[in-house]
């Protein structure tokens, strides 16, 4: 068990060391570019490691791999633009505090609390790997079935400030994942233009729904409540940010327990992650009505839940060949072309290479937390574009992050098209966010739906099938009682105000 | 009120367009069960949306109100003024409709008050949604690259905040070449990424 002090050493060499640490700059910048997610950040990566060691290539891809997660923080605190799926709640509090100008407190919140969590989900890797492996195994259809439409209903109470809107903007977001192949059938649904062939894609919708209605309020004149046009920015020493941080324990532990045991679950992803996490701190809050409008907890919250599951999203992987994220998937890519087959035998055929590289993980979460909070230091800048260069710039970045994806100009047109809808909407009270997750949990909703209906069809029968058994139970508890909950909240202060 | 309540009806409508895109097809109906699942719980959500953001109970209640007055109090006047002296239909119809548009609608100074903004918003948005519409229509032809220049160039000089307008413009033109230069080094050199074949880079 104590195998990772012995290969720590490997880490430290010349190579390995100036590897990891041009993987983790690397990733910052990819992850706050939008569009550049952390499995497209990964995949372009793997064939630079085609001719280094095994060892090496994964400290990159590792390296990548964490600090994309965190780095996708930085466009979401700066511009309100999710440089990854697993950042969409940190948009909900860092934004508002970075338009309040405490932007570089914002920063620093994010880096130290995806720090904290990424050590201790790394830790849960290197300790709980065989135990933990079995518990994720044991998530069929069915319970990854309502883990998404917890997802889709988590989202719903926080989005718009109106439980109804956000749950039928998230189900609008399930709708359109629909939109292409039919996962089981293979039928074409919904496909009225060229453009609607390939179905939505992911990275499409998140850029085009989160950047161009920011876009778009940039160019229309916009005044802020109090008659000023822009908040003064302030400047937070780093340990000021490290003690406010400690003292919202309660966000770090939930934020870190969430990540963790979401980053278990194969395929749920940051995104649920991240959200649940926020949730589950709002909702513990004394002061939940300061979420939304800029308060700390709800940032730490998301970014220790987000760097949470790197770790854990590892351990299916390695014991067991079973991704348990998307960029888990193109890592397991990264494996089998080093030759290494993943498997119970991994840590014992290859356990240099296997503990260098969770060694590399550990110090990886170090060196983004170092690098992150310097580049916090250059967020004035960023924040003091005059907004019509932003407005061009972001265009511009959007039209490119999205048609990189897949070499696509139909993922253009179908990212302007959501993202002009969707700044007309966000004037009725809509929010993009339910939206983009009904996006993303779609597939996941759906196939494991339908997988579930033909298993229930063959054996106890499709209802039993998923309103049964102590864990769809337990699942289907949480959703109900965070839509009860959510609506009540609402009520409540709706009573108050 | 005005506001909520179109909304709920628009979230109404785009249920039932969706639910009916979903059942009217030729081949593949098995393949729209979930979509078709989702639309239903669409159109609860808008029922709901309508019932308590829209205030559909009272609507219905001051609808049901006016109706009665219409149908009633209208009939009680009509006998005891006699037949030689009816209303005239027309007022009594445009006493109706008035009382149902104020209904429907009763727009509020703050609803009239964001509706007017909406409209200065959408007279701003004009000249941005005609660029993103032109750039993206000719990026395949003209160049990806090239067309990117323009937009970049033609952003930042109509919605600039410096006056006068054309005295920016040299300064925003090599901005925008320096960005565009930036994004080529990214996304061309390092990334490697192909762009469509066109007139231009």
């Amino acid at each position: 068990m104590l195998d990772f002090l012995q290969y720590m050493p490997e880490v430290f060499t010349l190579w390995n060391f100036t590897i990891l640490v041009l993987g983790t700059v690397g990733g910052l910048i990819l992850g706050a570019t939008p569009g550049l997610s952390p499995t497209m950040a990964v995949a372009l990566l793997i064939p630079f490691t085609f001719h280094m060691q095994p060892t090496t290539g994964l400290i990159l891809l590792g390296a990548a791999y964490t600090s994309t997660v965190a780095g996708g923080a930085v466009s979401a605190i700066l511009l309100s633009i999710p440089g990854a799926p697993a950042n969409i709640a940190t948009t909900l509090d860092g934004n508002p505090l970075a338009k309040k100008g405490k932007a570089t407190a914002a920063l620093h919140y994010c880096f130290i609390s995806s720090f904290i969590g990424g050590v201790i989900g790394v830790f849960i890797l290197i300790f709980f790997t065989p135990t933990l492996s079995k518990w994720a195994l044991g998530f069929g259809p069915s319970h990854l079935f309502w883990v998404a439409i917890l997802g889709v209903t988590v989202i719903g109470s926080l989005g718009s400030g109106s439980v109804i809107k956000g749950l039928f903007s998230g189900f609008v977001g399930l709708w359109i994942s629909t939109i292409g192949y039919d996962p089981v059938l293979g039928v074409e649904r919904f496909n009225y233009t060229e453009h609607l062939a390939g179905g939505i894609n992911i990275i499409a919708a998140l850029v085009g729904l989160f950047a161009i209605p920011q876009v778009l309020s940039m160019v229309t004149p916009q005044t802020l409540p109090n008659g000023i046009t822009k908040f003064a920015m302030e400047s937070q020493s780093v340990v000021t940010s490290m003690m406010e941080t400690i003292k919202r324990w309660k966000a770090l532990i939930i934020g870190s327990v969430i990540g963790v045991v979401v980053g278990l679950i194969p395929g749920a992803g940051g995104q649920i992650a991240g959200l649940v996490a926020y949730d589950q701190t709002r909702k513990m809050s004394p002061n939940k009505e300061d979420f939304g409008k800029g308060e700390p907890a709800g940032v730490i919250a998301a970014e220790s839940a987000n760097n949470g599951m790197v770790g854990p999203s590892l351990v299916p992987l390695l014991t067991l060949s079973v991704p348990g994220s998307p960029t888990a998937a193109v890592l397991l890519g990264g494996l089998l072309i080093h030759g290494l087959f993943p498997g119970p035998s991994l840590f014992t055929d290859h356990a240099p290479v296997v503990w260098t590289f969770i060694d590399s993980l550990l110090v990886g979460q170090l060196l983004m937390c170092l690098f992150g909070i310097m580049i916090s230091r250059y967020s004035r800048f960023v924040m003091d574009i005059p907004e019509f260069y932003m407005a061009a710039a972001i265009t511009v970045l959007a039209v490119f992050g999205t048609y990189s994806v897949q070499n696509s100009f139909s993922d253009v047109f179908v990212m302007m098209t959501l993202g002009v809808t969707m700044f007309f909407a966000s004037k009725i009270g809509f929010s993009p966010s339910p939206v983009v997750l009904g996006i993303i949990l779609g597939p996941i909703a759906e196939t494991n739906f339908l997988q579930g209906q033909l298993i229930g069809s063959v054996g106890e029968g499709t209802f039993n099938y998923f309103f049964s058994g102590t864990l769809n139970i337990v699942l289907i508890a949480i959703v109900v009682s965070s839509i009860i909950y959510s609506a009540y909240s609402e009520l409540s202060t709706k009573k108050k105000s | 009120m005005l506001a909520k309540r179109l909304t709920a009806i628009g979230g109404l409508l785009l249920s039932f367009l969706m639910l009916s895109l979903g059942t009217n097809v030729e081949n593949g109906q098995e393949a729209y069960f979930f979509p078709n699942l989702i639309t239903y719980f669409l159109i609860g959500l808008a029922f709901i949306l309508l019932l308590i953001e829209g205030n559909l109970l009272d609507w219905l209640k001051e609808i049901k109100s006016n109706l009665s007055n219409f149908l009633f109090s209208d009939a009680s006047q009509e006998n005891s003024k006699g037949s030689n002296n009816q209303p005239a239909p027309s007022s009594r119809y445009s006493s109706l409709y008035l009382s149902i548009s104020q209904t429907i609608a009763s727009p509020e100074q703050e609803s009239i008050i964001k509706l007017k903004k909406l409209k200065d918003e959408f007279f701003a948005l004009i000249p941005m949604l005609f660029i993103i519409f032109c750039y993206l229509n000719f990026a395949e032809t003209i160049g990806l690259y090239t067309t990117s220049f323009i937009a970049f160039a033609l952003i930042t000089i109509i919605y600039t905040t410096h006056r006068p307008r054309n005295k920016t413009l040299l300064k925003n033109s090599v901005i925008a070449l320096i960005f565009i230069g930036f994004i080529y080094l990214v996304f061309a050199v390092l990334l490697k990424l192909q762009t469509p074949s066109a007139w231009l880079l």
